[in-house]
């Protein structure tokens, strides 16, 4: 049995524990190999550096200063098909080749009857999806020879043939696979909104020390109807109720690596670092306060 | 109830504007027509597919405009949805679907600019090949006309009957604008990265040497097909320019690979 499978299924965040990060966007990686700005580790999407030879020299760069995690968004863990192999394969090539010390995929399908519609679209959580998911996750991390994250998605519905709540999902996800969670505390607030997901109870009820990342990011406000929805676009500042919920839950969450990310009308660089530094402060104080309780 | 398969069949078809059917009765409203909120997943699929065109064809965006270009982009997706996990790879078919679609009819030269920026992207994505030197080629003992070369992966050859690279170059940041007629003659373009990247124009005879060693064909069949074009063509200046400008990376006496083009 690999180690990850073998219980407690919790999640040892090493050097990196209370460390914040960026995403990584190629419109940056010139200034970032000039500068060598003090940040933790970047975050880089894998599909933009499958098939680009020049991009990937440019990331492996950056990846002899800083320490790298990476993001996948098109396995298509939870589709019904299944997993592409070629695409698989070329993240394998991607892991062996960067060493990063965290990989991740979403708790989301991308792919459905051979089309690709580069979304995140929502499961039912329901037995059919967790063994789905499960097999899928299995067989990454098989492939792979290690444990993955799974994020929880950015909601905009809720299915009625629902069998259980997405936390029971992805506790019963760990328990099966092993697997890592990617705590993105941004969707949360957006499932809040959306959907009535009660945060509080959302983040305790996440099976403790499995958290290995927490991701932050801005969202869009729309109007729909006479209702106000949250868009998860990733194209502005954390807004302060999602820095509040951070706040209020990294110490249940364990202080894991910390994420900005910022994918859309992408900013200074100087801004991302602004943004990692606020991050940094909560992390560091919330350190301090173990401290104090610890005596 | 859905099995998982249905409702991911139901949604895709939802996304590509086929139906909705029976998958709004899946949806819990909590106070919002459910059709809203599967339009949400809809809405962000084309939006950031849309912005995939709008990354590759930039120069195709501004000669269309915002609107137009949106307009043709979400036909062109409706009926080409990517079939590879990789958004790089989606869009090849773009230049085609411009050369079709009827608001286009006026503009043929779209087509081209567009696949000028295609190859850009290809170009800009593969890494360089190693330049082997001239004296490889001269200490090879076998037949010179059955040779084939193997040209730089960061190359990419394009003929168009209009001067798309001036167009091209008019919309590159700093560019001076300049009235263009684009009915000025055929142009036959190298695209190439090497550090930066540079879009030249070409001799017919040239490029027709170049394009078919690149498609490979052999050493022998390219200069027949330069000479077809042009009686005055110089294979020593040809080959010494091929070594000289670093575009050759390795050679073989009738391999059958072939080294696609575009």
């Amino acid at each position: 049995m690999p180690t990850w499978m073998e219980p407690p299924h919790s999640v040892d965040c090493g050097p990196r524990l209370r460390s914040v990060g960026i995403g990584l966007r190629s419109a940056h990686i010139a200034e970032v190999l000039a500068r060598r700005p003090n940040i933790g580790w970047f975050e880089v999407h894998a599909e933009n550096y499958m098939n680009h030879a020049t991009a990937l020299s440019n990331l492996v760069a950056v990846r002899e200063y800083y320490p790298l995690s990476l993001h996948g968004v098109a396995l298509s863990i939870g589709g019904i098909a299944p997993l592409n192999k070629d695409h698989l394969g070329r993240l394998k090539t991607l892991v062996e080749r960067l060493d990063p010390f965290l990989v991740s995929e979403h708790l989301a399908w991308t792919a459905a009857d051979g089309v690709h519609l580069n979304d995140l679209l929502p499961l039912p959580y329901t037995e059919e999806s967790l063994d789905t998911v499960s097999t899928h996750v299995l067989q990454t991390q098989e492939v792979l020879g290690r444990r993955i994250l799974i994020e929880n998605p950015a909601r905009y519905l809720r299915f009625r043939h629902a069998t259980m709540g997405e936390t029971e999902f992805l506790a019963e996800l760990v328990h099966r696979t092993g697997c890592g969670l990617l705590c993105d505390v941004s969707n949360i607030y957006i499932s809040a909104c959306n959907i009535g997901v009660d945060p509080v109870r959302y983040v305790e009820a996440l099976p403790e020390g499995t958290v290995g990342e927490i991701h932050l990011a801005g969202h869009a406000v729309r109007r729909v109807g006479d209702r106000t929805l949250l868009i998860d676009d990733h194209a502005s500042r954390v807004p302060p109720g999602v820095w509040s919920l951070f706040a209020d839950s990294v110490t249940r969450l364990g202080a894991p690596p910390t994420l900005i990310e910022w994918d859309a009308d992408l900013p200074a660089l100087d801004v991302l670092l602004e943004e990692a530094r606020k991050a940094q402060d909560v992390l560091d104080n919330a350190a301090e306060r173990w401290n104090v309780d610890a005596i | 109830m859905l099995t998982l398969s249905e409702l991911q069949t139901a949604m895709r078809e939802f996304i590509c504007g086929e139906s909705r059917g029976a998958l709004a009765e899946l949806v819990e409203p909590d106070g919002l027509d459910p059709t809203a909120r599967l339009s949400i997943y809809r809405n962000n699929a084309l939006i950031t597919l849309e912005s995939t065109l709008r990354a590759i064809y930039p120069v195709v965006w501004e000669l269309t405009g915002a609107s137009f270009f949106s307009f043709v982009a979400g036909e062109f997706i409706r009926s080409n949805l990517p079939q590879q996990p990789c958004l790089s790879e989606y869009g090849a078919l773009f230049p085609d679907f411009l050369r079709s679609f009827p608001g286009c009819a006026n503009h043929a030269y779209f087509e081209d600019v567009a696949k000028l920026e295609w190859l850009i992207s290809r170009v800009l994505r593969v890494g360089r090949g190693r330049p082997i030197s001239l004296r490889s080629v001269v200490e090879l003992s076998g037949d010179p006309a059955a040779l084939r070369l193997k040209i730089d992966p960061a190359l990419r050859f394009l003929h168009s009957l209009y001067p798309i690279d001036v167009v091209w170059q008019q919309h590159q940041p700093g560019a001076v604008p300049e009235m263009i007629d684009i009915n000025s003659g055929e142009v036959y373009l190298q695209i190439r990265e090497a550090g930066s990247l540079f879009v030249s124009r070409l001799p017919k005879s040239d490029w027709v040497f170049r394009a078919t060693i690149a498609d490979g064909h052999s050493l022998g069949h390219a200069t027949e097909a330069a000479f077809d074009v042009d009686s005055r063509f110089n294979l020593p200046e040809a080959l010494a320019a091929l070594f000289g400008e670093g575009l050759t990376v390795g050679l073989d006496y009738g391999s059958p690979d072939r080294i696609a083009s575009t």
